[in-house]
């Protein structure tokens, strides 16, 4: 190694051609406390990266370290040149007092000239004395007076911000498992209103209460049919015709439910309900007959018109009038489906190409399920379908 | 080794966890909503009104005086001997666990399903034997049934004892009609006064 470049303080010119060769130095990115590497900038324009190159194997020289930032002067011939200057950097302080080369004080290094006989003077002559160091900001040119140490510049990359470059924002491990656990709910919430896995009949309103006579001449409350499901339909005592459909589709509909749908211990009734006011028992049972209704599952009542008015009209809003010549009935045939609560499930009033059997059988069924099901925790599932498919 | 700004990761992270539990909040109130006693209708129209019955002091039943306040509904009578007391005992119960703001929003009001014996003055001082916040109605026949029936409420006359006199039978259901005016909760007479107490707190966060 030469001493050249160096003076008789040990200064160095500052003149790259006094720098080591690339061959003889490679460049280093910051500076450690421990291992008081240097940043620099490649003397050849390569960016500054790798470990230090101390022309030597070997590990960093603690010990000259510590005692150059301690000013005790340490034989350089007994330490590697480079862990001198580097001990010397490292134990350097500037005009403020502050540790030479601090990653968060220190803007740029160019580059660090060092020999084996310049290093063991630079050790001298440092050790105790305060030196500052040129600061070369990148686009800007500092440089202070006070500098003992030419050519000391701290690199470009020491710069704290420059260590983000290129480096990833790591996420943790914890913050991705919660962000799933969330993103699964959300999907499952979505999921759930757009699958319907768990289907259920809407709550429209509460059924009317009344007390009627059936086709036995016993009293017929609705209080007769609470805690089970009923299907009411309306008919007149002069209605052929008009009614024969709707009166298949009721008998459809029980044969089916009895067969295909499991209520567990509900019952499932029928109820039909004669528009004509004040209708005898005799007309009522002959519209049993009629409609094959037998007074058990399936039920003919009668009342009143004036009680006839608020149970279907406001009750169950239903249109329907009496013509006062001819007292014949118009009135808007359907169906009510009503829960056991007395609550009504559904109204069906006009004939879609969905056949009305098909349609009141699966609907019946929605609400068994509904019954056996929705208890304990999977209630919570059954109200929860209540909110999203339900409400308007 | 390159360092990783921990102070800023966990200073993002925190801020992402707060906006998580926040939607996670939000997501999980969605899909766990409360679960009520009463069953809960989904008619947001306004209620049935009550046209002809008046209050004890003369004043008509209008349900829209009561807005943004909750009714409860029953239909009893005085000499209910067994089903109209618990129900009203239990209900006072459960209004009074509810806090002084919350107890302010809340109306019982009681209809008679027996205007022939139940008197003005002695339907309201029955009611308030229970809580003296408890209202009472009552108006014709026609008027109680129009109400009754359109409330889901049966009631005709029973049989009785000669010390009793004839009984009501009628349903025992308590209603509940929202700040909005919709009737919105329907409660069986086997409710207690806790559960009551529950699906009322939660009525009135509505």
């Amino acid at each position: 190694m030469t001493t050249e470049g160096f003076d008789r303080h040990g200064h160095h010119s500052g003149r790259r051609d006094d720098l080591l060769g690339p061959d003889e130095f490679e460049p280093v990115d910051r500076l450690g406390t421990d291992e008081a590497s240097v940043g620099l900038d490649d003397v050849d324009g390569r960016p500054a990266t790798g470990a230090p190159s101390r022309g030597h194997s070997g590990p960093i020289d603690h010990e000259l370290i510590a005692a150059t930032r301690s000013g005790t002067a340490m034989d350089p011939a007994r330490h590697d040149p480079f862990d001198v200057v580097a001990g010397a950097i490292a134990g350097l302080t500037d005009d403020d007092g502050a540790r030479v080369l601090d990653v968060e004080r220190v803007d740029t290094v160019d580059g660090v000239g060092a020999s084996e006989t310049g290093a063991s003077a630079i050790s001298g002559e440092v050790a105790g004395q305060r030196a500052g160091v040129e600061h070369q900001s990148k686009g800007s040119d500092s440089y202070d007076p006070q500098d003992q140490l030419s050519n000391v510049h701290v690199a470009e990359s020491m710069d704290p911000r420059n260590e983000m470059e290129g480096t990833e924002f790591v996420i943790p491990r914890w913050l991705k498992g919660l962000a799933a656990l969330f993103t699964t709910i959300i999907v499952a919430a979505i999921a759930f209103a757009v699958f319907e896995p768990i289907q259920v009949l809407p709550r429209l309103r509460l059924a009317p209460g009344y007390s009627l006579d059936d086709q036995a001449g016993s009293s017929f409350t609705s209080e007769t049919v609470r805690g089970s499901v009923t299907l009411y339909t309306f008919a007149s005592l002069g209605c052929d015709n008009e009614c024969e459909q709707q009166e298949e589709t009721m008998q459809v509909v029980q044969e089916r439910v009895a067969n295909e749908i499991d209520l567990g211990d509900t019952d499932f009734r029928l109820v039909t309900i004669v528009l004509d006011g004040d209708p005898s028992v005799q007309q009522l049972a002959a519209t049993a007959r009629r409609v094959g209704a037998d007074g058990m599952t399936w039920t003919v009542v009668g009342g009143e018109a004036g009680e006839l008015q608020t149970v279907v009209g406001s009750g169950f809003g239903r249109f329907f009038e009496v013509d006062p010549e001819d007292s014949s009935v118009r009135f808007d045939p359907g169906f009510v489906l009503v829960d056991g609560a007395g609550v009504i499930r559904g109204d069906y009033r006009y004939q879609t190409l969905a056949d009305d059997a098909d349609k009141l059988v699966r609907h019946v069924g929605v609400l068994a399920s509904e019954l056996k099901y929705a208890n304990g925790s999977a209630a919570v599932a059954y109200e929860a379908a209540h909110l999203f498919l339900c409400y308007p | 080794m390159k360092r990783l700004n921990v102070k800023r990761i966990l200073v993002a992270g925190g801020l992402v966890a707060v906006l998580l539990f926040g939607a996670g909040r939000l997501v999980a109130s969605a899909v766990t909503p409360h679960l009520y006693t009463g069953t809960v209708l989904q008619d947001s129209s306004p209620a049935p009104t009550l046209d002809g019955l008046a209050f004890s002091d003369g004043t008509p039943a209008d349900l829209t005086a009561f807005d943004d306040e909750l009714v409860l509904l029953y239909f009893g009578y005085t000499n209910c001997p067994d089903v109209c007391p618990t129900a009203l005992a239990g209900a006072a119960t459960a209004v009074r666990q509810l806090d002084a703001d919350e107890r302010e929003r809340v109306n019982l009001v009681m209809i008679t399903v027996d205007p022939a014996r139940d008197t003005q003055p002695e339907l309201q001082r029955y009611v308030e034997f229970f809580d003296p916040s408890f209202r009472s109605l009552s108006g014709s026949s026609e008027d109680i049934d129009r109400a009754a029936s359109q409330y889901g409420v049966f009631y005709e006359i029973g049989e009785g004892t000669p010390e009793s006199g004839y009984l009501v039978d009628h349903t025992a259901t308590m209603l509940a009609i929202d700040g909005g005016g919709s009737l919105r909760v329907v409660w069986s007479p086997t409710v207690t006064a806790n559960q009551l107490h529950d699906d009322i707190k939660e009525l009135l966060k509505q």
